[in-house]
């Protein structure tokens, strides 16, 4: 069953079959999220259990007004919103411009694909990611792979869109100015 | 076509697919070796990001989920009715008719209509006098029955509308 309406119904009448029909159809998108505004390892799969939680609690007063994935990705984000808080860690101050800073930037240089399919620099791309602040990685991976649109990152983050392209923007420029620096230091 | 180099912003509109085939920065695009190396730098980003790593859950978090998901009062409230929502609103609406047929004494009515057709004077007479004797017995007025139970179809109808709207049952919305 894949038809947010007819799961819904079907969980609202105490379907448990297609609460986990739910869970597997928006898992990914919600441990994306998750994932990614989360830093600590070890709380992120039980994040993603309390935002399924929060899902079954709040499901009766989901009126469709909106995309079902994107009212279940809010409620994730908002969660995450709410840890880091409590943890008082940082959501986007943080950009991690720390031991690159005296390599340039080549601006001739180039990437080949076969390069970045490699496995170490996709390993040292997902190092950088990890490096972003967490709204920077979150708006990066809504987009590239769970491809949303700028409205429904903007939606979910509930940050107006200008703010969310803005954010995604200068998280490739940074990704993209880290990934040459990276590949002249491994040419040398 | 522009004449200054394009910014990285306006290159990733341009992969985004935020540009309009006929937006100068295509001309620019084609004909500025410096943004197109920058263009393909970017694509080249762009592809990485494409196929980054999965974040995996592992493999039994759907069941595990399910399974601690709490219970559902509300569910459970309306999964226990002994009626259909359809009986329920009849049985109401058949009370709440009865209550308002005591109510409003009809039997001069009867007797009105009576003394033009006589026959009909025998059954309501019979059914007045059954519903009186059955509340001596009882021993309770049958205002106060059919009040008490006018109450409660209300309550039953409002508690209908309630589970309509919000899916929820009176009592567990009001605790």
């Amino acid at each position: 069953m894949t038809d947010p309406q007819k799961l819904v119904a079907a969980v609202l009448t105490g379907d448990r079959k297609a609460y986990k029909s739910l869970v597997l159809q928006y898992q990914r998108l919600v441990s994306h999220i998750v994932f990614r505004m989360v830093p600590v390892s070890a709380d992120r799969e039980d994040m993603c259990q309390e935002v399924f939680i929060k899902v079954y609690q709040h499901l009766s007063g989901f009126r469709f007004d909106s995309q079902l994935s994107t009212w279940i990705g809010r409620i994730a984000y908002n969660t995450c919103l709410n840890f880091l808080d409590k943890k008082k860690l940082p959501l986007i101050n943080d950009l991690g411009d720390d031991d690159n800073e005296y390599i340039p930037v080549d601006t001739t240089a180039t990437m080949p694909d076969e390069a970045l399919e490699n496995k170490e620099l996709k390993a040292i791309l997902n190092r950088e990611i990890e490096k972003l602040p967490p709204v920077y990685r979150t708006v990066v991976t809504l987009f590239h792979l769970d491809h949303l649109s700028y409205d429904e990152i903007s939606h979910i983050t509930d940050m107006p869109e200008g703010t969310v392209k803005s954010y995604l923007f200068r998280a490739r420029n940074l990704l993209k100015d880290r990934l040459l620096r990276q590949y002249r230091r491994e040419e040398i | 076509m522009i004449a200054m180099h394009l910014s990285d912003e306006k290159i990733q509109e341009y992969l985004d697919g935020q540009i309009r085939e006929d937006d100068p920065v295509l001309i620019h695009l084609n004909n500025c070796p410096d943004c197109r190396r920058k263009m393909e730098q970017y694509r080249s980003l762009y592809g990485a990001l494409d196929s980054q790593s999965e974040l995996y859950l592992s493999d039994n978090f759907a069941d595990r989920v399910t399974a601690a998901l709490p219970e559902w009062p509300q569910t459970e409230t309306v999964k226990g009715r002994p009626f259909g929502d359809n009986a329920i609103l009849g049985f109401a609406l058949l009370l709440i008719t009865a209550g308002a047929i005591i109510f409003l004494k009809p039997l001069k009515l009867f007797q009105s209509l009576a003394e033009v057709s006589p026959s009909n004077l025998e059954p309501s007479q019979r059914f007045m006098d059954q519903t009186t004797g059955f509340f001596n017995f009882i021993g309770i007025s049958p205002e106060l029955f059919f009040g008490v139970v006018g109450v409660i179809a209300i309550i039953a109808l409002v508690d209908r509308l309630i589970v309509h709207r919000f899916r929820r049952g009176l009592i567990s919305l009001m605790f």
